[in-house]
């Protein structure tokens, strides 16, 4: 593909052509200009990566192009496409190509697909639709090649499944099947694994290359995060502001960035592959942790003193049993079988470090978390918090001990209570302990300050807050009332890359500065990688692997631990193309090329 | 960033949450945050931060539906608390006097063949009404949710917990399955001989079903939120969660559905006292005022019928204009 590296003049026609696109919405506030003069070309079988952050316009822009914008955006510009316009088209001319020349891949694998009807259903929908002459049956025996190609296993009984049976990279499969369906010349992504775990985000950009390689479709691929770009496109241009910031091929971007934006932008990726570099601040909203009011037990000094292995046991797991029972039958019900979501699992936290436990979605983590936070006796094995064991406890300790273990979200949107200054969201742990007005008062304001915010901001509701600052409100409030143990639940995963930067630099600050021990639960390696100091690899309800972050990274020895390695996106073009991770049936896919 | 559900809340998400705006598209990470946060000024001030109330307020008021159900409700409120002060007929007083029936500067609607004044009827009448339809609304929303949120709270938690919520699902199938009607003219007479007030509960008992039902299932779904999950970690009681977190999540719903419930109310009492099983003498109702029509008199049923009409079309506009501003798929959010 590197042809196309060549500039615009050089080349033959565009395939698509945006040039000076404005796209600007009404709103209470006045109005919003969600893409300001934005020009660019994909060649055919060409990939074009467009990178920026949430409220970037990149989305938006892409929405203008298929003319799927909602009827208050006003747009300006010219968008031409195999030579045609596209701005200026009713409706229904538009439909005729999407799907048929132009496809769209979602973020939600779930919204995107119809839950009421099969997933075969669906994918033959797409050719129905612009190839009403081609008879049923060959319809059916087209949908099972494009599903066998994407890398469904067992393409006949799944194409009779719904999506709810589809785990979420399948179902994201499905939609590539759907996608690449009427062999499409251009395939617009929008954030395709950004609800995916590591390793299925690895095997979906691989199937998506493939599947763009075999067809020689133009891509556009539009994502936050420049570390899955950079074995995948060809060029790449980056937005911020419903602005360009910088466009160029793939390897002058990510070796010679031109603007700082860029450069920061690189920064803000956690590096698996250059372990003495941190995750640089983007937002650069490091701050000074002031110290804690004096009635705290927060302190890191007498902690960091002590070597690791002689300080207190914060949380002790041993052997921990969570087994769901499969249940069939409406009238009379019967235990067909059992779920062993958590499979003996041990694990030992002591205080001011950091453990990981790492797995991808369904491996019990979630499971483990909860049955942690529940403070009950488990159903087998034992937790043990600050030396005391959870099954001895009375209410009235139980009550107490709610505010040595808290607990971080992963969806800063969901876990802040709209309707809730922050103030009060941050007082409520502290209610519940009973402390006085003035304490809490005086609280609020530490938190406030320690998490990068002001007191001032203890009136607003959480709806005024970014992202990032919504989740450094979690953090506070899991701070309340001098937990032993803070819980991190996927803390970064709904963050892009450059928030996640900054909130992780919060949370180490933290560690080091008052003490704090945390469980962080991640699907990513490269996240723990800098924080953690020890890691426990969870597949399937059990520890695979455990030990010092640094031994796990450097020498992986279970055969899972790799694959989760390997599955961390590296942002460099030269390493990425040298990586293939997912070896996909590349001769199923040609020839599904042949019998097009 | 943009599934397909998404797309119709571009213009949504745009007006609450994104930091670009005209003129001044810089988001929370430009250089000069740190600057702003010195002086005090939050990066989000400068988007004319917008409380969701504020912008419930506007787009209710935008729509012209909201401004007409205001008036007509508002002029029919006036007219109920200050006509029945300075008209000089009662609704039962006996005029021997007049002379026609007609309407007359004196009976400014018109008297019935008894003699009862039309206009004095129709304005006790509208009182009474909206009374009754205010408290029925209001009595059957606080059933609806002491009913609707336990159930929807305690139905995850538990075995206990799931019996609970199955008896109270049971019990509000068992009132959807009661013949209402038949019970409302059983004992709507003889309440009545204790207070005309009474028909407030018994209207309420038989028209919070539905609304538990619905309430039910938006709690069991606040449930699940991470706030709420939170707050149960942090040790809150159960009782603080639902009045904290859950019911100011769902009172934007309860006000809708409390104000169409007045007019339901309304026509629900209008409907009994029409065919005499609701407000007797010597209480008035619109629907008493009906059923005294005369056919070849129009002015003793003409105005009750357009001061009923008025008040429920009114209410319902109002009801339906604030549907419209918390909805934001419904058009008013358009500017």
């Amino acid at each position: 593909m590197t042809q196309n590296h060549l500039s615009a003049t050089a080349s033959p026609a565009p395939l698509l052509s945006v040039r000076d696109l404005s796209v600007t919405f009404p709103s209470e506030a006045g109005i919003v200009r969600a893409v300001q003069n934005l020009s660019y070309d994909v060649h055919p079988g060409e990939a074009l990566a467009i990178v920026g952050e949430s409220g970037s316009g990149k989305s938006v822009s892409s929405l203008a192009v298929m003319g799927l914008l909602p009827r208050s955006a006003s747009i300006s510009g010219a968008v031409t496409f195999a030579g045609e316009d596209m701005l200026h088209r009713s409706d229904r001319e538009l439909s005729a190509l999407r799907g048929e020349r132009i496809s769209m891949i979602f973020q939600d694998p779930l919204s995107a697909l119809t839950p009421v009807f099969t997933v075969g259903d669906q994918v033959g929908e797409v050719i129905r639709i612009h190839h009403p002459e081609i008879p049923q049956d060959k319809v059916r025996a087209r949908t099972l090649e494009l599903l066998e190609a994407v890398g469904i296993p067992e393409p006949q009984r799944r194409a009779k499944q719904y999506p709810h049976e589809f785990s979420g990279g399948m179902r994201q499969r499905a939609v590539i099947a759907m996608a690449i369906a009427n062999e499409p010349e251009l395939i617009i992504a929008d954030e395709p694994t950004t609800a995916l775990d590591v390793t299925i985000q690895a095997q979906v950009m691989e199937l998506l290359k493939v599947a763009q390689d075999m067809l020689s479709a133009a891509t556009i691929l539009i994502t936050h995060d420049l570390g899955v770009v950079a074995g995948f496109a060809d060029r790449v241009l980056v937005m911020q502001n419903a602005r360009e910031v910088e466009s160029g091929p793939v390897d002058d971007v990510f070796y010679r960035p031109q603007q700082d934006y860029t450069k920061r932008l690189l920064a803000a990726i956690p590096r698996i592959d250059a372990p003495e570099v941190p995750p640089e601040d983007l937002l650069d909203e490091g701050v000074d942790i002031p110290a804690p009011p004096e009635d705290s037990e927060l302190a890191a000094e007498p902690i960091t003193a002590i070597p690791v292995d002689e300080r207190p046991v914060v949380l002790e797991v041993r052997d921990l049993e969570r087994v769901y029972p499969i249940v069939k039958g409406a009238v009379v019900r019967r235990k067909v079988g059992e779920q062993r979501a958590v499979d003996g699992l041990s694990m030992t936290i002591r205080q001011g470090e950091c453990v990981a436990l790492v797995g991808e979605s369904g491996c019990g983590k979630t499971t483990t978390l909860m049955e942690i936070m529940q403070l009950r006796r488990p159903q087998g094995g034992s937790i043990g918090i600050g030396g005391k064991d959870t099954s001895t406890l009375t209410r009235a300790e139980r009550a107490a001990m709610r505010s040595d273990v808290t607990m971080v979200f992963q969806d800063p949107m969901a876990s802040l209570d709209p309707r809730m200054p922050i103030g009060d969201i941050l007082r409520e742990p502290m209610r519940v302990q009973k402390y006085t007005a003035d304490r809490m008062d005086e609280r609020v304001d530490w938190l406030l300050r320690t998490v990068g915010l002001l007191p001032e901001h203890a009136m607003r509701y959480p709806t005024e807050f970014s992202g990032g600052q919504r989740q450094r409100i979690g953090v506070a409030r899991a701070l309340a009332c001098d937990p032993k143990l803070i819980v991190l639940d996927e803390p970064t995963s709904a963050l892009d890359v450059t928030i996640q930067a900054g909130v992780l630099t919060l949370l180490q600050e933290l560690k080091e500065t008052l003490g704090v021990s945390y469980l962080f639960v991640s699907h990513d390696l490269s996240v723990v990688h800098h924080i953690s100091d020890r890691i426990n690899v969870m597949h399937k309800g059990r520890i695979v692997e455990s030990g010092p972050t640094a031994e796990v990274f450097a020498d992986p020895q279970h055969e899972y631990t790799r694959q989760l390695l390997q599955a961390v996106p590296i942002p460099d073009p030269e390493v990425e193309r040298t990586r293939r991770r997912v070896k996909l049936e590349e001769s199923s896919l040609a020839a599904l090329a042949d019998s097009a | 960033m943009t599934t397909p559900g998404d797309l119709r809340g571009v213009t949504e998400a745009a007006a609450t949450a994104e930091p670009l705006v005209a003129d001044d598209p810089v988001p929370e990470l430009d250089a000069s945050t740190e600057a702003a946060l010195q002086a005090g000024i939050d990066p989000a001030e400068r988007i004319a931060s917008m409380s969701r109330t504020e912008l419930l307020r506007r787009r209710f008021l935008r729509n012209p539906m909201a401004w007409a159900g205001m008036v007509i409700f508002g002029i029919l409120v006036v007219l109920a608390i200050v006509m029945p002060m300075i008209y000089p007929h009662e609704p039962y007083s006996l005029d021997l006097r007049a002379d026609v029936n007609t309407p007359t500067a004196d009976h400014w609607f018109g008297l019935t063949n008894n003699g009862w004044d039309t206009f004095s009827r129709c304005m006790h009448g509208l009182r009474v009404s909206l009374v009754i339809g205010i408290g029925t609304a209001v009595l059957t929303s606080i059933i609806a949710i002491l009913v609707g949120t336990v159930a929807g709270y305690v139905g995850g938690k538990g075995k206990l917990g799931a019996l609970v919520d199955s008896g109270l699902v049971n019990l509000i199938n068992l009132f959807l399955v009661i013949p209402s009607l038949l019970l409302l003219m059983l004992f709507g007479p003889i309440l009545q001989q204790a207070s005309w007030l009474w028909m407030i509960p018994l209207l309420a008992i038989f028209s919070w079903m539905l609304t538990a039902r619905v309430l039910r299932a938006m709690t069991q779904q606040l449930v699940r939120t991470e706030y709420v999950e939170a707050a149960r970690f942090m040790g809150v009681n159960p009782v603080v969660i639902v009045v904290r977190h859950i019911i100011p999540n769902i009172a934007s719903w309860i006000i809708i559905d409390t104000t169409l419930g007045v007019s339901a109310a309304v026509l629900g009492e209008t409907g009994l006292s029409f065919i005499g099983f609701g407000i007797e003498r010597p209480q008035v109702s619109l629907g008493t005022v009906l059923s005294n029509y005369e056919l070849a008199n129009p002015w003793t049923w003409v105005p009750a019928a357009v001061i009923l009409a008025a008040l429920v079309i009114s209410i319902n506009l109002m009801g339906e204009a604030l549907r419209d501003a918390l909805d934001p798929t419904s058009g008013s959010s358009r500017v």
